[in-house]
């Protein structure tokens, strides 16, 4: 099963461009329809606690409109004139909220790495939360150095939850693309299941018939963060694309464990698909 | 997604007889392998502080043995006809546990319906666990009913959550094979998106790029619960099968929506799959 309905969003960071590319590029290449989000965020106070006049919100609103055209000259720049297989929304409203709302309408959303010099980028908090709550896996483009060409060679952050499963097999259109895969296990015992198999066995027998050939690797144990053993090791071995799991279930665990999710997202070079 | 492998799990309730069957027909309509598992159910008599616990661990055993036995058999006799690769896998533990590791590994998870009158069949809240912990789809086969084939007429049930769109995209090996689908859509707050942007046209849009034609239907306010609603829409319409997504993610919503997810694990009368 393809992806056949993608989200990108749109807006007027500097990424903006490639990672429209990169989205175009994508869903020509699988066949797939094409959406450019942007959203228009609506004034976030409430009456109440920042009174405003009608002039306000006229200026307000004209730095909206402006946001908006220029994102819609992005978009348009890269997908060309009257390209049935693209789409444009646009949004009023919260920003993650819409986002996450509407990517339920697709297969995949693509978005852009929150980029700490840039206020216009997304910033870490919203895409936790756009990711938490899309129930679609997020595709995030690295706001540096990002290339078109990706997925040849996919790694696998294996560490048996229920979210990295999740992010496994909504990741499976790219792997059946690649071919082949590395679950790569930085905490073997968490991977362990109640069956005593080896770490990544199960998973690569599963994927295995999927028609993916995987390799497996263990981490040796490092003195680095979860987050940064995968990113060295995704660099060393030439990966080019990360799948894993974002955020536990419980509370305590999003403090605790999300800190891998939190690692990739903050310094991850190459693109990498999220899921809850 | 595509379906290569399915786990349905394997008891001594009186409708797992039914539910292996439907198994195997989904494995043959989809063309997947089929893992049966099974649960030891583990209890320890010396931390129970019972007398003479030696001896009745020995007894206990005897009891596991044979209850496992029958209910593998009657599995490899069931499954004999088909050309799917077929596994079972047993384990000894707490049944949410022993299930939801093992569906790390599976597309697709068949359940029995909690049966009040039996005792050995899932209890709601341990069926309520495994569907929010397994990372995967589960489909339910009601107790007390023979269930041949399904997804002849799908009832998709969207409320634009986080959770129906897991379900749908998760049905969509099944949506493939049906004949007619509908939505029922049942937005339960206002959505701030565009005013010409409508549920009911972007979830059929949606489905069209994976070819799949739906016929739409919004729920109509009424005295009924969410949940009733749901089944006597689908009873009405003579639908076989029900998707949807289960239990919000909010703990407003899980009383709210949670309880439509639980009338309808607890009432229907067709199978249902659920995703979280």
């Amino acid at each position: 099963m393809a992806f056949k309905d993608i989200r990108v969003h749109v807006d007027n960071d500097a990424a903006c461009g490639k990672r429209v590319e990169i989205a175009v590029n994508l869903a020509t290449s699988i066949d797939a329809h094409l959406t450019g989000v942007h959203i228009r965020r609506a004034f976030p106070f409430p009456a109440y606690s920042v009174p405003t006049s009608p002039d306000m919100l006229e200026v307000y609103h004209e730095a909206l409109d402006e946001k908006e055209s220029n994102s819609r000259a992005i978009f348009d720049k890269v997908v060309g004139q009257n390209n049935a297989a693209v789409s444009w929304r646009s949004i009023t409203g919260a920003l993650s909220y819409e986002l996450a709302a509407d990517a339920r309408y697709g297969d995949l959303l693509v978005l852009g790495q929150p980029d700490p010099k840039e206020n216009l980028s997304l910033n870490g908090g919203i895409t936790d939360e756009i990711i938490l709550s899309a129930g679609r896996p997020c595709l995030v483009i690295p706001y540096q150095g990002a290339q078109v060409k990706f997925g040849d060679s996919p790694l696998i952050a294996w560490d048996g939850s229920q979210e990295a499963s999740r992010a496994v097999h909504d990741a499976l259109p790219f792997l059946k693309q690649a071919g082949k895969a590395t679950v790569f296990i930085v905490e073997p015992e968490k991977a362990d299941t109640a069956f005593g198999d080896l770490p990544g066995a199960m998973i690569s027998e599963h994927l295995a018939r999927h028609g993916i050939d995987v390799t497996i690797e263990v981490s040796r144990g490092s003195l680095q963060g979860t987050g940064d053993t995968i990113l060295t090791y995704a660099d060393a071995y030439g990966h080019d694309l990360i799948v894993m799991g974002a955020y536990g279930h419980a509370r305590w665990r999003e403090i605790v464990i999300g800190g891998a999710t939190r690692t990739i997202m903050k310094n991850a070079k190459i693109p990498f698909l999220m899921s809850h | 997604m595509t379906v290569k492998d399915i786990l349905v799990h394997v008891d001594n309730d009186n409708a797992c007889r039914n539910r292996i069957e439907v198994a195997v027909n989904l494995a043959v309509l989809l063309d997947a392998n089929l893992t049966g598992v099974y649960v030891r159910r583990h209890f320890s008599f010396s931390d129970h502080n019972v007398p003479d616990s030696d001896a009745m661990e020995v007894v206990y055993e005897d009891i596991l043995n044979d209850n496992e036995s029958e209910a593998h058999s009657s599995f490899n006799k069931l499954t004999l006809q088909g050309n799917a690769e077929v596994s079972w896998r047993s384990s000894s533990g707490s049944l949410p546990n022993v299930v939801v590791d093992e569906a790390r590994y599976c597309d697709l998870l068949v359940l029995g319906q909690p049966d009040p009158k039996d005792q050995l069949s899932l209890d709601e809240g341990i069926a309520g666990e495994i569907i929010m912990s397994s990372g995967c789809p589960c489909l339910l086969i009601p107790c007390d009913r023979e269930i041949a084939m399904l997804a002849r007429s799908p009832l998709i049930v969207w409320d634009g959550s986080r959770e129906s769109s897991r379900a749908v995209n998760d049905a969509l090996p099944l949506l493939k094979e049906s004949c007619k689908a509908t939505v029922l859509i049942i937005m339960h707050e206002p959505t701030s998106t565009a005013i010409e942007d409508r549920p009911d046209t972007m979830i059929s849009e949606h489905l069209a790029r994976h070819d799949i034609d739906v016929k739409v239907d919004v729920s109509r306010e009424s005295l009924q619960s969410t949940g009733d609603k749901i089944l006597s829409y689908a009873d009405a319409n003579e639908h076989d099968l029900i998707i949807m997504g289960a239990y919000g993610h909010a703990r407003w919503r899980e009383i709210v929506l949670g309880s439509a997810t639980r009338a309808v694990l607890k009432k229907t009368k067709v199978p249902v799959l659920m995703s979280h």
